[in-house]
């Protein structure tokens, strides 16, 4: 998932996104309202984490910008306003999920799971494909029953495929899922990362899952 | 619960009352009209022996009385309701009423004096008589002859028996009719009272704009209402304020919180992640917390009164060198000027309290100044002054300046600033018995000055 969280205490941001890049999401920071308006206005993301008490601009001002400008991306506020006037306040304005502070990083990562789902219009969190079925909360792949290990790099780039299936990706869509802003991939990045991926599901005398469009990226299908 | 009532103490005392005044009085309305009766009977008996004796003499040793005038006063035999009876001197009967017939008093007989004396008798046949009995003169006779004239009373018995029948029926009815009066006087005398209670009854810590309603109460009862909703209002004022530093308390700790649980879990997910760097964060964040708790708890204190300033001598200039000491790693970092002016040596007063304020008034400009600029420190006997750049400050911010966890910015940012500094300054200040004053000027320079008027 590409994330962009906005979090004015440094050393909050950074431990957390340090640990959802480590569940395999591209995450970009923002520590202010102002970067956190830029960064949304250039990249699209999964999810937008969102801090209320942000120096420069309100939390709650972003999103209603957001939400005025018919931005759809889910948004996560993660905020240590715990009042209930608080919570309806923002889920009023357009937030789809409220997190107090403190919080455990698999909750907060099992919640960005969740309104990923929804965005997608998924309830289950399992995703069939031919034999292969991937577990995008537990983060598990099968393929006819049989568990395949893959790095939280490799997973994020199924994961991106998976969560529409048939549809082409270009390397460019790719790149913008799998590396944050200050990521700076090499050329062949993503033809590597689905070399290893491709040999990791679809092993020697099996049908090929990821297919290349020539010109245009790649698609998961049987 | 042994629990006494207003009404059911005073209606008691009430009833009591009626129980005891009401007979009494018919006892005395009794005995005065019993008084009056048998003084207007006794009137008429000595009416009779005025009669008797003036119509009686001695005529050759021979006692006579006037026939007609015993027939006049009512001895006929025929009435049979008046009757007298005469002795010599010696005691032999001379003479007695035709209306005796066989009749005789009963022994005893009165004893016979001057003056008349007036008793009840019984007859022979149980009838009950009043009788005067006294010792008289006939008309030119020897002294010390005696008379008793007696007439029956029952009429007077009978007259009293309705009398006493009649106040004992109005005794009790008037004690039904006052207990039935006092039980509803009570009642509707204390609805306002019950009200009251009813009201107070259902308050409710910590509910808003609760309040009596004071002018349905009684002159009696409005000053207790005024009074119970000013401390109404001071319960709830102290529960707001309460309930607001328990939210921004719970808010501060928030955020550290949250920074040293992800931190943990992110070595604890990934044992890679533990670096030096991390241990470090996180000992800074606990440091920050500890911080947070002692000024916390420094305030708590300061509101229970918990500390009392203790007063000691404090040698001013090692104070303050020890309190910057603690901030100068901050101004070097930030390359700001320390300029300090001590102008006292010793000082009585709390320690404690005179460097908590010393420390959050040179920490909060040391930490809000901007980077290459000055602060400077003044410290005399009647005052503490800081003074720095403070180029966002408002002056519409000075008076939220001491306000608890008042922020200029809400943010967390890169430093972090609990907000409770100078909200301490202001509660040392008050336990030392000083005033807090911010100012400023058109260059941007803030000055905070604790002075002792």
């Amino acid at each position: 998932m590409r994330l962009l969280l906005i979090e004015d205490s440094r050393r909050l941001r950074t431990t957390v996104a340090r640990a959802l890049s480590r569940l395999g999401h591209a995450v970009d920071e923002a520590e202010d309202g102002e970067s956190g308006e830029d960064f949304a206005g250039v990249n699209d993301y999964d999810v937008i984490i969102l801090d209320l008490m942000l120096p420069g601009q309100h939390g709650l001002t972003l999103l209603e910008k957001w939400r005025d400008a018919g931005r759809d991306t889910p948004v996560l506020i993660l905020t240590a306003l715990d009042g209930i006037d608080d919570r309806v306040r923002g889920l009023a304005l357009g937030a789809d999920d409220y997190l107090v502070k403190p919080f455990a990083i698999a909750e907060l990562a099992a919640r960005l799971e969740a309104l990923t789902r929804r965005r997608h219009g998924r309830a289950d969190s399992r995703v069939m494909i031919g034999p292969l079925s991937i577990d995008l909360t537990a983060k598990q792949v099968s393929r006819g029953g049989e568990t395949i290990a893959l790095t939280a790099r490799e997973f994020a780039l199924l994961e991106c495929l998976a969560r529409r299936p048939g549809q082409i990706f270009s390397r460019e869509q790719i790149e913008a899922r799998l590396y944050n802003e200050e990521e700076s991939p090499l050329s062949n990045a993503v033809d590597t990362a689905i070399y290893s991926l491709r040999k990791k599901l679809c092993p020697p005398g099996t049908s090929p899952l990821i297919h290349t469009r020539r010109g245009l990226g790649y698609v998961l299908e049987t | 619960m042994n629990m006494s009532s207003i009404r059911g103490h005073l209606t008691k005392t009430l009833c009591l009352l009626a129980a005891v005044i009401l007979p009494l009085a018919g006892l005395a309305v009794y005995l005065t009209a019993r008084a009056s009766l048998v003084s207007q009977f006794d009137a008429l008996l000595m009416a009779k022996a005025s009669a008797l004796a003036a119509a009686s003499e001695e005529d050759d040793d021979e006692f006579e009385i006037d026939r007609e005038i015993v027939e006049f006063a009512g001895f006929s035999s025929s009435q049979a309701v008046n009757y007298f009876i005469i002795y010599t001197p010696d005691g032999r009967i001379v003479a007695r009423s035709p209306s005796f017939g066989r009749l005789s008093f009963k022994e005893p007989l009165p004893h016979f004096y001057q003056a008349p004396t007036f008793t009840f008798l019984e007859l022979s046949d149980g009838r009950h008589v009043r009788a005067l009995s006294q010792l008289f003169n006939p008309q030119e006779g020897r002294s010390g002859y005696k008379m008793i004239i007696a007439a029956t009373s029952g009429t007077l018995e009978k007259t009293l028996k309705t009398l006493g029948m009649v106040l004992v029926i109005v005794a009790l009815c008037g004690l039904g009719v006052a207990l039935g009066v006092m039980h509803i006087t009570l009642k509707r005398g204390f609805r306002p009272l019950d009200q009251l209670a009813g009201q107070v009854q259902n308050l409710k810590i910590g509910q808003p704009d609760q309040q009596l309603d004071t002018a349905a109460l009684p002159q009696e009862l409005h000053g207790i209402g005024e009074k119970l909703n000013e401390l109404m209002d001071r319960v709830e004022a102290s529960l707001a304020r309460e309930r607001r530093f328990s939210s921004h308390a719970a808010h501060e700790l928030r955020t550290p919180l949250a920074e040293l649980r992800s931190m943990l879990e992110l070595i604890h997910d990934w044992p890679d992640e533990k670096t030096p760097e991390h241990s470090a964060e996180m000992i800074e964040v606990i440091s920050e917390m500890e911080a947070l708790l002692e000024k916390l708890s420094m305030l708590a204190k300061s509101d229970a009164r918990a500390h009392a300033a203790t007063f000691t001598t404090v040698q001013v200039k090692a104070l303050v060198e020890s309190v910057l000491a603690r901030h100068d790693q901050n101004a070097i970092a930030k390359d700001i000027s320390l300029n300090t002016s001590i102008n006292v040596g010793v000082l009585h007063t709390d320690e404690v309290f005179y460097a908590a304020i010393l420390n959050n008034l040179i920490g909060n400009a040391v930490s809000h100044a901007p980077r290459h600029t000055l602060v400077n420190i003044e410290v005399s006997e009647k005052k503490i002054r800081t003074s720095n750049q403070a180029p966002n400050l408002q002056q519409d911010d000075l008076p939220k300046l001491f306000e608890r966890f008042w922020r200029k910015s809400s943010s967390r940012g890169v430093e972090v600033h609990s907000g409770l500094g100078l909200s301490i300054v202001q509660a040392c200040a008050q336990m030392l018995g000083a005033e807090c004053h911010a100012s400023l000027n058109k260059d941007q320079v803030l000055t905070l000055e604790v002075h002792w008027s």
